[in-house]
């Protein structure tokens, strides 16, 4: 990457761990992999933004980008995705929808709650690689970040 | 009576003056006079007493005129009666007789009075039962009113029992199809994320130590995301045919020949060679167009996949109609199937040929089937192995499916 690299700081919530690894290798792909943090469920996710919980005193920096699965235990990611977009000071985060939805519902919902992309991951390993790297090079490198410290 | 008096009186009258206009008189009344009894006898025909009294009279008019003439017919053959004698014929027994007759009549007169009387009381009488059978008839069409709408609000019951049974199995229906829609959709997304995990690890792995790894290594991997890929395939042709169930049919009025070209352009594109498919003239369908598409693309798909090991491949689409319906009828001269086992033909995962033979999931004809049912049409085959095979669906004309 340039020298002028923004900082990111990309909190990517999904409760499969398989998914995790995977997409945190993806990434790792395109250099973005010592400032993600990975949460386990929509709760976590929100305790991390809003520093609760477990992450009252957390030491990592605020999310610059949010990747949420859809299906997530306890809070689902559409809650999630609500929540930051209707709280003032989290609302310009840009938030990724990486789903196994492809269901036109799903993606009209989580657009009406304001999502900025919305990828579905894919099955096929090499395509799974190849479009989650590409989305990550896109919205943390290539793509402008409202409030980037 | 006065007829007989009248008679009576010309013979006299011709006895005393042997003027034969007064016979004439006598004669007009003895030819009128068995017609006005029979009408006498028709007037008091219901009447078997009158009856009798009518004889009484008739016999007496009978004696009495058989005298009158006798004494006219004396008359006749003397030329001339003397005053005596016709005061014997005319006075004394006629006059006898004359007043019996009358006297008779009378009698009969009074008789008749009574019965008149008995009538009028008769008809009285029944004027009165009538207004009583009147009224009884009212009550009995208010009755039978009554029974009706009484009947017909059982029947309003009975329906209103029976809509909500029907009702209540619709919604039970429509909530089993929703149960079966929302079990098949996470499903399918459950194994996707595990499938994922197969392919992803494989390839991590085989990226990760790929130095270290032999020949057999690799082909087991590969084996392995081979595999997984194939599964893939499967969930996401289920969950076409899912969302074929939950998609709404949007009919309206569809080019067959213009989408059945564009069809084939795209099943071509997968053609060992440039193919053509014989087509006649189509009739335009009533349905969804996208969903036609996806039974067009399935059925011509197949014909081309089942045929492809023909020297020779024959692949062709026509139409016919009716009144209610267009049959579209697609065949090919492929490898076909053995008819014992249609039954499994348009199953969900059903195959009749080895997936090295022909590839495939067997969701194509499912989803097939389920869109022209969906339509409120029906979709049957017929084959002869390595001979034929042709599919024939129907589509109802211009009806909300």
């Amino acid at each position: 990457m340039n020298d002028d690299m923004q900082p990111v700081h990309i909190l990517l919530a999904e409760d499969t761990p398989t998914d995790a690894e995977m997409t945190l290798r993806a990434l790792k792909k395109v250099g973005l992999v010592n400032n993600i943090t990975w949460v386990k469920d929509g709760q976590e996710a929100l305790d991390y933004i809003f520093r609760k919980g477990d992450f009252a005193n957390r030491v990592t920096g605020d999310p610059t980008l949010i990747m949420l699965d859809l299906k997530m235990p306890k809070v689902n990611g559409l809650e999630v995705l609500k929540t930051i977009k209707t709280t003032d000071t989290t609302k310009l985060i840009p938030v990724i929808m990486l789903t196994s939805s492809a269901e036109e519902p799903d993606i009209v919902r989580c657009y009406e709650h304001g999502v900025n992309s919305y990828i579905v991951k894919p099955v096929e390993s090499d395509r799974f690689f190849e479009e989650v790297s590409k989305a990550g090079f896109y919205w943390a490198i290539l793509n402008r970040i409202p409030g980037a410290r | 009576m006065a007829d007989v008096n009248d008679a009576e009186s010309a013979q006299r009258a011709y006895l005393i003056t042997s003027d034969e206009s007064f016979l004439q008189a006598h004669h007009d009344v003895v030819t009128r006079l068995p017609d006005e009894i029979s009408k006498l006898r028709y007037l008091t025909k219901d009447n078997l007493e009158q009856k009798e009294l009518i004889d009484i009279l008739q016999e007496l008019i009978d004696t009495r005129m058989r005298a009158l003439r006798w004494g006219i017919d004396m008359l006749a053959d003397r030329g001339a009666i003397s005053s005596d004698e016709v005061m014997r014929l005319v006075g004394g027994s006629g006059k006898q007789a004359m007043l019996r007759m009358r006297g008779h009549a009378e009698y009969m007169i009074a008789l008749e009075d009574k019965l008149l009387g008995e009538r009028a009381r008769e008809v009285e009488a029944k004027a009165s039962s009538t207004k009583l059978w009147i009224l009884f008839g009212n009550f009995v069409a208010i009755a039978l009113l009554l029974s009706a709408l009484w009947l017909i609000l059982l029947e309003i019951k009975h329906r209103k029992v029976a809509q909500r049974s029907i009702e209540k199995t619709a919604a039970q229906l429509a909530l089993t199809n929703k149960e079966l829609e929302s079990f098949s959709y996470s499903v399918s997304h459950d194994l996707r994320s595990p499938l994922r995990a197969i392919d992803g690890y494989s390839r991590m792995f085989e990226e990760d130590f790929a130095d270290r790894l032999d020949d057999e290594g690799r082909r087991l991997l590969a084996v392995i995301r081979v595999s997984s890929k194939k599964m893939g395939q499967l969930i996401d042709d289920l969950l076409a045919f899912s969302r074929m169930g939950r998609k709404p049919v949007d009919a309206a009025k569809v080019d067959m020949n213009a989408l059945v070209d564009d069809v084939w352009a795209e099943v071509c594109t997968s053609c060992r060679t440039t193919l053509p498919l014989k087509k006649t003239n189509l009739p335009v369908a009533w349905g969804d167009r996208a969903l036609l598409r996806q039974v067009l693309m399935n059925l011509l798909a197949n014909a081309v996949k089942y045929s492809s090991k023909k020297t020779e491949q024959i692949i062709e689409i026509t139409a016919k109609q009716n009144e209610h319906e267009v049959v579209y009828t697609v065949r090919d001269n492929g490898v076909g199937f053995d008819m014992r086992f249609y039954n499994k033909l348009f199953g969900v995962f059903q195959r009749l040929h080895t997936e090295n033979e022909y590839p495939g999931t067997g969701v194509g004809l499912a989803i097939a089937q389920r869109v022209i049912v969906r339509h409120g049409g029906r979709i049957w085959a017929e084959s002869k192995p390595d001979e034929y095979t042709i599919f024939h669906f129907s589509l109802p004309k211009e009806v909300t499916p």
